[in-house]
C-alpha cells in the first residue's frame, strides 16, 4: 500500500512502514508456510496450532489497527481514502436507463418490439437518458462553488491566524500541488475524490459528484455533510485540489501553473461557475470556460495566444 | 494452552461477540457522520471478527485432532480410531459444531463481501457491514449460551469418544447440507444490502445491482442442495421416491422459491424502477426463510423423518426471526414513500406483467407449502393432531407447478415494455405448433413405448374437490410433457432469434462465433435460458414418475421374471462378511429387449451395531430411458429363495441433468462483465480467476464430506422398500403412518421397521374383509390417532389446510390484477399527456448519449 503523500522525513521510518505493509500478505504467508512444515514434521496438530497463533495475530492486529484508525492515531492512507468514495445513485440510473436503451434495439432487432414502438419508446428513454445526464452537470456546479469557497474561507482563515507561517504554509501547499498534478492523469479513469488523506472528512458529497463527468469531484470531497467547513489543513487541501483557487495567500509563493499540463488540472484549475462552460470546436464536449484542451479530444480549445500566461 | 483449551475457546466466542457488537457499533456511526474514518475501522474490525472466528473454528479442530475428550462436543462426535480426515469433517458433524461452521461459512461470506465493496457502495457499506456483524452477533449469543462447542463433559474427560454411527457415513447425505449451508448462508447478505438500502434510504438501483450476483450465488447453492438431497433420498433411501414433502426439506426449498422470484422481479425494478417494496419484502422474506428453515430442522417442532439432536435453540430462532420480521417490516412501512415506482406499465402483454404473474404463482407455492407445512402444529391449537404427509403435497403443488412452468416459458416471449399482437404472435407461433405437435405425438406413440398420456389416478379425497384433483393428477403426464415441448421451443427459439439478430448486425460472423458472442454480451438472459433449460429436463424427469412400474416377487435361484422390456434371472445369493457387518447380496443378471444388460446386486447389511434392523441397499442400472430399481425382501439362507420388489422409474436421469444444465446456466449468468475501459489482460486474468476461484471453494466447501448431523437418530435408516402387494396396498399405505413412534413421520410405503410391518399387517386384513378405502383410514386413526393418518381429512377446521393457501393466492392474483390495472392506468394517462412526442432537437446530449450508447455495445 504506496500512498501519495510526500515521503516521510526518515529513511527507517519508511522502512518500517513498508514492512508494516507488506505485513498484510507476509504474515498470513509465513504462517501457512509454518503450518505446512510444522505439519509435516510434527503432525496435523502442531499446523492447526501454528495457523490459530496466526489468526490469533492477525486478529489482535485487525482489532489493533481498526482502533488505531478510530481514534485517529493512524493517518487513513490516501488510497484508503480514495477507496471509500462511491459512484453516484445518478450514475447508476444513467446506465440503468442507457442499458434499457440497448435492451429496445436489443428486442427490435429480435422483433419483439414493433419499429414505431421503439421509435416511440426510445425517444422517451433518450428524453430521460438526457435529463438525467444533464441534473449530473449541473448538481456538480454548487457542490464545486461550495468546495471552493469552503476552501478559500479555509486558506483565508489560515492564513490571518497564521500570518507569520504564511510563506512556509504556502511554499508546503506547492509540493503537493505538484505533485497532485502529475498523479491525477495517472488515476483518471476510475479516480474519485483524492480526499484529503489525513482529514476527518466525510466522503457523502461522492454523492453529487460523478467521477466520470465530474470535473474536478476533488473539490467536492472537501465539503461535509451539512455543507459545514471541517478541520481541513490548507496544504492538505490544497493537495487534494491541485492548483484549485490561487487564494492571495498561496499565490505569491506558488505561481499558479501557466497553461496546464493536460485537461485533468485545467478542469480542476476551474474556479468560474460550472455555467460558464464552451463547447469544444471539434467535438462539441462542454469543458470549462477557461481549459486550453478538450477534456474528450485533446483539440485546442482557443487560439494560442488566449492559453498565454497573464501578466 | 492446552490445559485451558475449553475456557480459551469459550472466551473466543465471547471475543467474537464483543468485537462483532463493537464492529457494529462503528459501522453505524461512520453510516451517520459518513466519515471515511469510521468507515475504515468498522471494515477492520469486520475482518477482526472473521479471523476471530476462523480461530475459534481452528481451535476446535485442534480439539478434535488432539482428541481432547473433555469437550462434550468432541466426545459425542468422534473416537480415536478416527482418521484424521474424518475428525476434521466432524467438526461440523453435530448441533454445535455445524452452528459454528454456519457462522465460519458466513464470515467468509462477510470476508468476501467487505472486501468486494472497496471504493463501492460508499453509502450502503456501514449498514451492510452492520446487518451482517448484527447476525453474527446472533450465532454468538446462541453458540455461548444454547450450543457452545467448548463446553466441557460435566463428569470428566473420557478416554474415548462415542464416534460416528458407521451408518451415517455415505457420500451424498453427507454433501447436501453443507451444500445446502452454503445457499442459506449466502443470502445474508443480499439481506444486508436491503437493509442497508433501507436504511439510507437508497432505493434506487444500486443495491440491486449490488445484490444480483451473490443472490445468484446463493441460489444456485440452494439448487444444488436440494438437488443433492434428492439424489440422496433416491440413490441411498432405497424407496424410489426423491422427494419425501418432509417439513425439512420443504423448510429448505421455500427460500429457492422467493430467492428465484427475486432474481426475475429484480429486473424489472432494473430496467424499469418498479416493484421497489416488492423486491426489498422478497429479499428480506428470502432470508427470514433462511433461518425459519433452520429453524424448523433444529428446533424439532414438527415431526420430520430428519430426526434432529433436541435442544433448546429454538426459542432463540423465535426471538431472531421475530427481530428480523419487525425491523424489515418496521424499515418497509417507514420508507413506503420512497418505494414508489418510477415507471408505469405501458402494456399487459409486456414482460414485467409477464414477471408480476410468475411471482404471484412462486409465492402462491411458497405460501401453500409453508402453510401446508406448519399445519399440524395450526391445529393442535384447536386441539386435533394430524399429519401432512407426501400424497397431499403431491396432489395439491403439482398444478402449481405445473402453472409456474408455463409462466416460465411464457414470460420470456414478451419484450418490456409492450409487446404488440403481432409481435406476439409471431413469438408464441413456433412454441405453440411444438406443443400441439407434441401433444400429438404422446397421444400417438406414448402408449406405445408405455408413456401414456393419461394416467389413471388415486383419490385424495371423497366428494367433488377429490375428484378434480383427481382429474389433474389424471391428465398430468399429458399436459407436463406438452408445456416441455413449449418451453424447449421457447428457448430455441430465443437463441435463434438472438442469433440472427447479432448475423445480421454482423454479417462477417459464424454461427458458432455469433452463438458464442451472443451469449457473452448478453450473460446473464442467456445464462438464465440455459437455467430454463434446465429446469425444463428436470420436468420432464419428474414427469416419469407418472409411469412407474412396481412388481413384487419371489424367485427360486435359477428362475426369472420380466417386467417391462427387463427380465431378469435370480444367480443366488451370497454372504460377506467386514469387521462391521455381514452383507448378504443376491445376484441377478439383467437382459433387455433380449440383449444381457449386466447384473444386479440388491443387498441386505446386518451391522454389529444394531443387529435388528438390517439396512436395504438398492441395486440400479441408470438409463436415460428408465432406471431399474432392485431391492431384495428376504432371502431363505437354506433355499436360498428371495423375494424382490422391482421398480421401474422412467425418466430419473432427466433430473439430475437438468440439475447440472441448471448449475451450468447459473455459472453462465454470474459470469463476471468487463467494461471496455478497465479490460485490460489483467483485470481479465483476474475477474476469471475470482469466479473459478470462489466456485471452487463454493463447491469444495459443498462437497466436503461432512456428515449430515441431523441423522442422528434412526428415523431415516428405517427408510426402505417394502413389500405392497396389490393396487389397492400401494393407494393406502402411502396415506398411513408407521406407529413406531421413532422414525418421524414415514408413510407405511417407506417404512421398513417391524412395527410398519405390523401396522401393514393389519391394513392388509382390512383390505381382504373388503372395507372401503375411507373405512380403512377410519379404522386406523380410530386405532392410533388421527395423527397417523398421512392427509389431513377434508372437515371443518382442518379444510383451512387448502382453504387459506388458497385464499391468499386468490387475493395474491386479485391484488396483481389491481396492481397492473393500475399500472394500465397511469400509463394511459402518462401517454395521452406525452402522445405528441415530437422529436426533441438533436442538442449536444444527443451526442454523447449516441457514444456512451456506443461503449456500451462495445464491451
Amino acid at each position: 500500500m504506496t500512498t501519495e503523500r510526500p515521503p516521510a522525513p526518515g529513511r527507517g521510518l519508511a522502512l518500517g512502514r513498508a514492512l508494516v505493509d507488506r505485513s498484510t500478505w507476509l504474515l498470513p504467508l509465513a504462517v501457512v508456510a509454518g503450518a505446512a512444515v510444522l505439519g509435516a514434521l510434527r503432525g496435523a496438530g502442531a499446523a492447526i496450532l501454528v495457523l490459530a497463533g496466526g489468526a490469533l495475530l492477525g486478529v489482535i492486529a485487525l482489532l489493533w489497527r481498526a482502533l488505531q484508525v478510530l481514534l485517529g492515531e493512524s493517518p487513513l492512507s490516501l488510497e484508503a481514502a480514495l477507496d471509500l468514495s462511491a459512484a453516484t445513485a445518478a450514475d447508476e440510473q444513467k446506465q440503468a436507463v442507457l442499458r434499457a436503451l440497448k435492451d429496445l434495439e436489443y428486442e427490435r432487432g429480435l422483433g419483439k418490439l414493433s419499429d414505431e414502438d421503439y421509435r416511440e419508446l426510445a425517444a422517451r428513454y433518450r428524453a430521460e437518458a438526457k435529463a438525467v445526464m444533464r441534473s449530473i452537470d449541473d448538481s456538480l456546479g454548487p457542490a464545486r462553488l461550495r468546495a471552493e469557497r469552503l476552501i478559500e474561507d479555509r486558506l483565508g482563515q489560515k492564513a490571518a491566524e497564521k500570518p507569520k507561517k504564511k510563506k512556509k504554509r504556502a511554499a508546503a501547499a506547492d509540493a503537493p500541488a505538484a505533485d497532485g498534478a502529475t498523479a491525477a492523469p495517472a488515476a483518471d479513469a476510475d479516480a474519485p475524490s483524492p480526499a484529503a488523506p489525513d482529514e476527518d472528512v466525510p466522503a457523502e458529497p461522492a454523492a453529487e459528484a460523478s467521477p466520470a463527468d465530474a470535473p474536478g469531484p476533488a473539490e467536492a470531497a472537501a465539503v461535509t455533510k451539512a455543507g459545514e467547513p471541517r478541520d481541513v489543513d490548507a496544504p492538505a487541501a490544497a493537495a487534494a485540489a491541485p492548483a484549485l483557487v490561487v487564494p492571495p495567500a498561496a499565490a505569491e509563493a506558488a505561481a499558479p501553473p501557466a497553461e496546464p499540463r493536460d485537461e485533468k488540472p485545467a478542469e480542476a484549475g476551474a474556479s468560474a461557475p460550472a455555467e460558464a462552460k464552451a463547447a469544444c470546436p471539434a467535438c462539441s464536449t462542454r469543458n470549462d470556460a477557461d481549459a486550453a484542451f478538450c477534456k474528450a479530444c485533446g483539440a485546442r480549445m482557443r487560439p494560442a495566444p488566449a492559453a498565454s500566461p497573464e501578466p | 494452552m492446552w490445559q485451558t483449551l475449553p475456557e480459551f475457546g469459550t472466551g473466543v466466542l465471547y471475543a467474537i461477540l464483543v468485537a462483532a457488537a463493537l464492529t457494529m457499533a462503528v459501522s453505524i456511526v461512520a453510516g451517520r457522520t459518513g466519515r471515511p474514518r469510521y468507515l475504515e475501522s468498522a471494515r477492520l474490525g469486520a475482518y477482526g471478527t472473521i479471523g476471530l472466528v476462523g480461530l475459534a473454528v481452528l481451535l476446535l479442530a485442534y480439539a478434535f485432532v488432539t482428541h481432547d475428550f473433555r469437550l462434550r462436543y468432541v466426545a459425542h462426535t468422534s473416537d480415536r480410531s478416527m482418521p484424521t480426515a474424518f475428525l476434521i469433517t466432524a467438526l461440523w458433524g453435530g448441533q454445535d459444531g455445524s452452528l459454528l461452521w454456519w457462522l465460519f461459512l458466513m464470515s467468509l461470506y462477510t470476508g468476501a463481501c467487505v472486501a468486494w465493496m472497496k471504493g463501492k457502495y460508499r453509502e450502503l457499506q456501514p449498514y451492510v457491514i452492520a446487518t451482517l456483524m448484527s447476525v453474527t452477533m446472533f450465532f454468538g449469543v446462541l453458540m455461548l449460551f444454547a450450543a457452545n462447542p467448548f463446553w466441557t463433559v460435566t463428569s470428566g474427560a473420557r478416554f474415548d469418544g462415542q464416534g460416528m454411527n458407521p451408518l451415517l457415513q455415505n457420500f451424498y447425505m453427507i454433501i447436501h447440507p453443507p451444500s445446502l449451508y452454503m445457499g442459506f448462508v449466502g443470502c445474508a447478505v443480499p439481506f444486508a444490502f436491503a437493509m442497508a438500502a433501507l436504511v439510507t434510504g437508497r432505493l434506487d438501483n444500486e443495491w440491486i445491482a449490488a445484490v444480483r450476483k451473490w443472490m445468484l450465488f446463493a441460489w444456485m447453492f440452494l439448487s444444488i442442495g436440494n438437488g443433492l438431497g434428492m439424489i440422496w433420498a433416491y440413490e441411498e433411501l432405497g424407496w424410489g421416491g426423491y422427494w419425501a414433502w418432509d417439513p425439512v426439506e420443504n423448510g429448505a426449498c421455500l427460500p429457492w422459491f422467493t430467492a428465484s422470484a427475486y432474481l426475475h422481479s429484480t429486473m424489472t425494478q432494473e430496467r424499469r424502477g418498479m416493484l421497489k417494496v416488492w423486491n426489498v419484502s422478497l429479499i428480506c422474506l428470502t432470508f427470514f426463510l433462511t433461518i425459519f428453515g433452520t429453524f424448523l430442522t433444529r428446533s424439532g417442532l414438527i415431526s420430520s423423518v430428519h430426526s434432529f439432536a433436541q435442544s433448546g435453540i429454538g426459542t432463540y430462532f423465535v426471538y431472531f426471526m421475530g427481530i428480523v420480521l419487525g425491523v424489515c417490516a418496521g424499515l418497509i412501512v417507514y420508507r413506503l414513500p420512497r418505494l414508489r415506482s418510477e415507471g408505469q406499465i405501458e402494456s399487459i402483454a409486456s414482460r414485467e406483467a409477464a414477471f408480476v404473474l410468475n411471482n404471484w404463482a412462486r409465492l402462491g407455492i411458497a405460501v401453500f407449502i409453508a402453510v401446508a407445512t406448519v399445519f399440524p402444529k395450526i391445529s393442535e391449537l384447536w386441539g386435533e393432531e394430524i399429519t401432512v404427509g407426501p400424497p397431499f403435497f403431491n396432489r395439491w403443488i403439482v398444478p402449481f407447478g405445473l402453472v409456474i412452468f408455463a409462466l416460465m416459458g411464457a414470460g420470456t416471449l414478451f419484450g418490456w415494455r409492450k409487446t404488440s399482437e403481432k409481435a406476439l404472435w409471431r413469438a408464441f407461433a413456433v412454441p405453440l405448433a411444438a406443443t400441439a405437435l407434441a401433444v400429438v405425438l404422446h397421444f400417438a406413440i406414448g402408449p406405445g413405448l408405455g408413456f401414456h398420456p393419461i394416467v389413471a389416478s388415486g383419490r385424495l379425497y371423497p366428494g367433488a374437490l377429490g375428484e378434480i384433483l383427481r382429474a389433474l393428477g389424471a391428465v398430468l403426464p399429458a399436459v407436463s410433457i406438452a408445456l416441455c415441448a413449449f418451453n424447449l421451443a421457447v428457448i430455441v427459439q430465443e437463441y435463434v432469434r438472438g442469433v440472427n439478430a447479432r448475423r445480421r448486425a454482423h454479417p462477417d460472423e459464424g454461427l458458432a462465433t455469433a452463438l458464442v458472442r451472443l451469449v457473452a454480451k448478453a450473460r446473464r438472459r442467456y445464462g438464465g435460458y440455459i437455467v430454463h433449460a434446465g429446469i425444463v429436463l428436470m420436468f420432464f424427469g419428474f414427469t416419469g414418475q407418472s409411469w412407474n412400474v412396481d412388481k413384487e416377487t419371489a424367485l427360486k435361484p435359477g428362475e426369472s421374471y420380466v417386467v417391462g422390456d427387463y427380465k431378469l434371472t435370480y444367480n443366488g445369493s451370497r454372504m460377506e462378511v467386514d469387521p462391521a457387518k455381514r452383507m448378504v447380496f443376491a445376484d441377478l443378471s439383467v437382459e433387455r429387449g433380449g440383449q444381457p444388460y449386466g447384473t444386479v446386486s440388491p443387498a441386505k447389511f446386518i451391522y454389529r451395531r444394531m443387529p435388528e434392523s438390517p439396512t436395504t441397499e438398492v441395486a440400479m442400472m441408470h438409463s436415460l430411458r428408465d432406471d431399474l430399481y432392485v431391492v431384495v425382501g428376504v432371502v431363505n439362507p437354506e433355499t436360498k429363495n428371495a423375494t424382490f420388489q422391482i421398480h421401474i422409474n422412467p425418466l430419473v436421469a432427466w433430473i439430475w441433468m437438468g440439475l447440472i444444465v441448471l448449475i451450468a446456466g447459473s455459472v453462465v449468468a454470474m459470469w463476471p462483465e468487463l467494461q471496455l475501459q478497465e479490460a485490460g489482460a489483467w483485470r481479465y486474468v483476474r475477474a476469471l480467476g475470482s469466479v473459478t476461484f470462489s466456485m471452487l471453494i463454493g463447491l469444495m466447501l459443498a462437497m466436503t464430506p461432512a456428515r449430515a448431523f441431523a441423522q442422528d437418530g434412526t428415523s431415516s435408516l428405517h427408510a426402505g422398500a417394502v413389500e405392497m402387494r396389490t393396487q389397492a396396498e400401494r393407494d393406502i399405505f402411502p396415506q398411513l403412518r408407521c406407529t413406531c413412534g421413532t422414525c418421524g413421520r414415514l408413510p407405511l410405503s417407506n417404512c421398513a421397521c417391524s412395527y410398519a410391518d405390523q401396522n401393514r399387517a393389519e391394513v392388509r386384513k382390512y383390505i381382504e374383509t373388503g372395507l372401503s378405502t375411507e373405512q380403512i383410514l377410519e379404522q386406523y386413526a380410530n386405532s392410533y390417532g388421527a395423527n397417523h393418518i398421512a392427509i389431513p381429512p377434508n372437515r371443518g377446521k382442518l379444510k383451512a389446510i387448502w382453504v387459506v393457501p388458497l385464499a391468499v393466492i386468490a387475493s395474491g392474483a386479485a391484488g396483481a390484477a389491481l396492481l397492473l390495472r393500475s399500472w394500465k392506468k397511469n400509463a394511459a394517462l402518462a401517454s395521452a399527456g406525452n402522445a405528441p412526442a415530437a422529436p426533441a432537437e438533436r442538442d449536444e446530449y444527443d451526442r454523447r448519449l449516441d457514444e456512451e450508447l456506443k461503449r456500451l455495445d462495445d464491451d
